[in-house]
């Protein structure tokens, strides 16, 4: 009997056994992501210097691995800008890294600054992309002025080198031996960093779209033109996009050199509302739209047939381009000048500021930190980057030859410096490849075995894309290879 | 326990054992149906996670570069002397150019036999690619005629599902944990038949019962041998489950099938009143038949009575009553665990007492039919 009895308290006991253990971390729903994740954030003193003065919270959410083969290891993704914030983007990097998720943790980490990680942000700043908005004769002075004095703190504690330090001790708080850190742009750089103090708590390291430690990402003016460039390039290239739009660098540069320091006013529907509305077009307005074009590698191949559109004033393709950029970047300005007016904005030589005056975009980028980053007021934080970035660690580069901001040149500056290092250039891909390539296949295929030599072959299956040679459609006959 | 009950408890297992056929016919189902369905998720998996590129035949190709670059990229290409093409047709109409040119439909027929399940998924991907490509060019005319394309979006549909992150592979859990308590009815089967219309049979039944032994304690001993087979046999499908899905890359799909030592705990606990009301039932369908081969094809026929009721409830197709009966409600509350939701205790309890107590009526029943001779000679 006495057996008996007690193997009923043992069947008893099953039913209360404790659940799988609890953490820290609470489920929670993000943007664009339908299953529940993980979120949870930690304390982190703003001052890392003064550890008893006021803290801010850096959130960060966990997407669990499908089955978690590897316990101890997570890919870490930071995100560019700076001050975009990697939760927002969730439900992309769930989709993208869905191979990589499926046997490790994915860490999203709103980098301080952004996103819920008290975000330095101001409303007048970022309302300053508007139809009748002017460009170019924007008082960024007094925008600066407004902004700083709204957000009350010492920017410089906002560097990517304390924001590091954040990613190290959530990594520990979450027990990671290593991360597999993917870094996208200005993300890039903080991988480096990571690498470089961090070394024994990474495992490997992909940088899409590459900015290395020692460029200066304020070089993105020259990108621009570089872009441009092969752009016209590549339509002289194309017999259908050649023979609708002949002269069409010509008919470019003549359009920037019209528009001089003017703008002018048009009267257009808004893109969005349909409300008719008075647009403003300057230089740098006109400059702006076709940059942020020459980013998406569909929107890019409308490029030429809306430089010849203005000509016969129909502003129509280039007020829907505008209207992609609406909901654009969506950066928190605060925490984007402490970094580029902490980490770039003070080593730019002459030699930088003549190339940047240059170019089609660096006029105004220059004059407009100028004008802000005495009012940031942030310490230069310029440690780290004057020495070429060197590792032992497996990384994996990944370049678009397109790229109006990060082109294969950077890359191919460090590539010689890592001694496993894979640099994949995907020929026709602008700005972070991952996100519209077959880039995320490779990035499974390295992470589950970061030294060895990945099969490529995939990159070729992306072919060319033939221009619009009207509102409706791209050429139709065989694209020149 | 009564020594008596433990003599012939000792007495059927030996029994048992020395019949082979039984042993393996025990076993064979708990070893076998794990590792099948291992092999063919493997297979299957492998399948769906690196689709092979695709060659179908393109009719007029040239006349739709974009198109074909587009498919090019997700890895769908025109045949050539190199790679047969599946029997798949896209036909790009020689208005096309024209049509695509103006603003106009642009027609494109995709060919194939439907109801030819080998193809069905590979139409379905080069329509979905057909599709990408307009939606690529919408969103272009759209933003060339100087309107945002987000506003054909109109809404920001935010989806989100409340489940618990384990709860992924729920699904296939269900029907991994079907096949389970399966193994309950299974396995003690031919015991069951052997030791009851077998010994009769035998001429074996009236020598037992004229030992001085009550009908209970032989019963009780008969009951405990079937048990513990149907027993062995859930532990077996269990152990063999757990190592044989370890194999299998479920990630690939999106979830996990993670038999843990939680889980296991939990479904033998569960499954013990099931296993002993298993092998009442077959104790007491085998004493009611004439011969062996009888009770063999009622078995078979009351075997569907369970497998139906586990299937429903592995496919989560039953109404909200099943949670409370026998089988579906030891199920129902295996699956709860397995999603990481709470143990549905109330039901789970009353699902366990119902089935404790029908195991009550059918000994009752049974001890009360053997003190008939027209059972016991099954006259």
């Amino acid at each position: 009997m006495k057996i008996k009895r007690s193997l009923l308290l043992c069947l008893l006991g099953l039913l209360w056994l404790p659940q799988a253990n609890a953490s820290q971390l609470a489920l929670c729903h993000l943007n664009n992501l339908v299953d529940q994740v993980f979120c949870g954030q930690l304390a982190r003193p703003e001052n890392p210097a003064a550890p008893a003065g006021p803290s801010i919270p850096i959130h960060y959410a966990v997407l669990p691995a499908v089955r978690d083969k590897h316990p101890d290891e997570a890919v870490l993704v930071i995100v560019g800008g700076p001050g975009q914030a990697a939760l927002d983007y969730a439900g992309h990097f769930n989709r993208i890294l869905r191979k990589l998720r499926a046997e490790r943790d994915i860490l999203l980490i709103d980098q301080r600054g952004t996103g819920r990680s008290n975000p330095l942000r101001c409303e007048t700043m970022e309302n300053m992309d508007q139809l009748g908005f002017d460009a170019d004769n924007v008082n960024i002075k007094a925008e600066t002025k407004a902004c700083k004095k709204q957000l009350d703190t010492d920017l410089s504690f906002y560097s990517s080198a304390y924001a590091l330090e954040d990613f190290e001790a959530i990594r520990k708080q979450l027990g990671y031996q290593r991360l597999h850190l993917f870094g996208t742009s200005y993300g890039t750089r903080m991988v480096q960093l990571y690498m470089q103090k961090y070394p024994e708590a990474v495992a490997s390291g992909i940088m899409d779209g590459v900015v290395p430690l020692s460029q200066n990402v304020l070089a993105v003016g020259e990108s621009v033109d570089e872009a441009l460039e092969l752009l016209f390039l590549q339509c002289e290239s194309q017999p259908a996009c050649e023979q609708h739009f002949p002269n069409l660098r010509q008919q470019f540069h003549q359009l920037v050199q019209n528009l001089g320091g003017q703008s002018y006013l048009q009267a257009v529907k808004h893109p969005v509302s349909g409300e008719g509305q008075a647009m403003r077009l300057g230089k740098s307005k006109l400059a702006g739209i076709l940059r942020l074009a020459l980013y998406s590698a569909q929107a890019r191949t409308l490029l030429p047939y809306t430089i010849d559109r203005i000509k016969l004033d129909d502003f129509s393709p280039l007020l829907g381009l505008w209207g992609l950029t609406i909901d654009g970047l969506n950066l928190a300005m605060g925490m984007h000048g402490a970094i580029i007016c902490a980490e770039d904005w003070p080593r730019l030589s002459e030699a930088d500021r003549a190339a940047m005056n240059k170019s089609l975009i660096g006029g105004d980028m220059l004059a407009g930190l100028d004008a802000a980053c005495p009012i940031w007021n942030v310490q230069p934080q310029l440690q780290g980057f004057a020495q070429p970035f060197s590792t032992q660690l497996p990384v994996l580069m990944l370049s678009g030859r397109f790229d109006p901001a990060t082109p294969p040149a950077w890359a191919k500056k460090i590539e010689p410096r890592l001694t496993k290092g894979q640099h994949v250039i995907f020929p026709y891909a602008t700005h972070g490849v991952a996100g519209h390539t077959c880039a995320p296949d490779l990035m499974a295929q390295f992470v589950s075995e970061p030294g060895a030599k990945l099969d490529t072959s995939c990159v070729e299956k992306d072919g060319e894309r033939g221009f619009f040679i009207n509102s409706n459609a791209s050429a139709v006959e065989e694209i020149v290879k | 326990m009564n020594r008596k009950v433990w003599i012939i408890y000792q007495k059927e297992m030996l029994d048992a054992i020395r019949d082979r056929r039984s042993v393996i016919a025990a076993l064979s189902y708990a070893i076998g149906t794990p590792l099948l369905m291992c092999l063919v998720f493997v297979v299957l998996i492998e399948k769906f996670a690196s689709p092979d590129a695709l060659y179908i035949n393109i009719s007029n190709a040239e006349l739709a570069p974009g198109l074909i670059r587009q498919l090019a990229s997700q890895d769908i290409h025109p045949a050539g002397a190199e790679h047969k093409a599946k029997a798949i047709s896209l036909i790009i109409d020689t208005d096309y150019p024209k049509q695509m040119h103006s603003g106009r439909l642009a027609l494109v027929q995709l060919q194939g036999d439907f109801s030819n399940t080998q193809l069905a998924s590979d139409i379905r991907r080069v329509e979905r690619a057909v599709e990408s490509y307009a939606r690529e060019v919408a969103v272009m005319r759209m933003i060339a005629r100087g309107v945002a394309p987000q506003v054909l979006k109109v809404l920001d549909v935010q989806v989100q599902d409340q489940a618990k992150p384990e709860a992924k592979g729920g699904f296939f859990v269900g029907i991994a944990i079907f096949t389970m308590i399966y193994a309950v009815f299974i396995s003690g089967m031919n015991l069951a038949i052997d030791t009851s219309a077998g010994e009769r049979e035998r001429n074996s039944l009236a020598l037992m019962l004229s030992l001085p032994i009550r009908v209970r304690d032989l019963l009780l001993g008969k009951l405990l041998a079937v048990t513990s087979f149907a027993f062995l046999g859930l532990f077996m499908i269990v152990i063999i489950s757990k190592i044989a899905y370890g194999f299998v890359p479920w990630q690939e799909l999106g979830f996990n099938v993670n038999i843990d030592g939680r889980f296991i705990a939990y479904i033998l606990a569960f499954s013990l009143p099931v296993a002993l009301m298993a092998a009442l039932m077959q104790l007491f369908v085998s004493f009611m038949a004439k011969t062996f081969k009888e009770a063999q094809s009622y078995l078979t026929l009351v075997l569907i009575v369970p497998m139906a009721l586990a299937m429903i409830t592995g496919y989560d197709l039953g109404p909200e009553l099943l949670s409370w009966l026998p089988i579906s409600g030891q199920q129902k509350a295996l699956m709860e665990v397995v999603k990481g939701n709470d143990l549905p205790l109330e039901p789970l309890l009353i699902a366990t007492a119902i089935t404790l107590s029908l195991c009550a009526l059918l000994f009752w029943a049974l001890a009360r039919s053997l003190k008939s001779e027209k059972t016991i000679f099954s006259l």
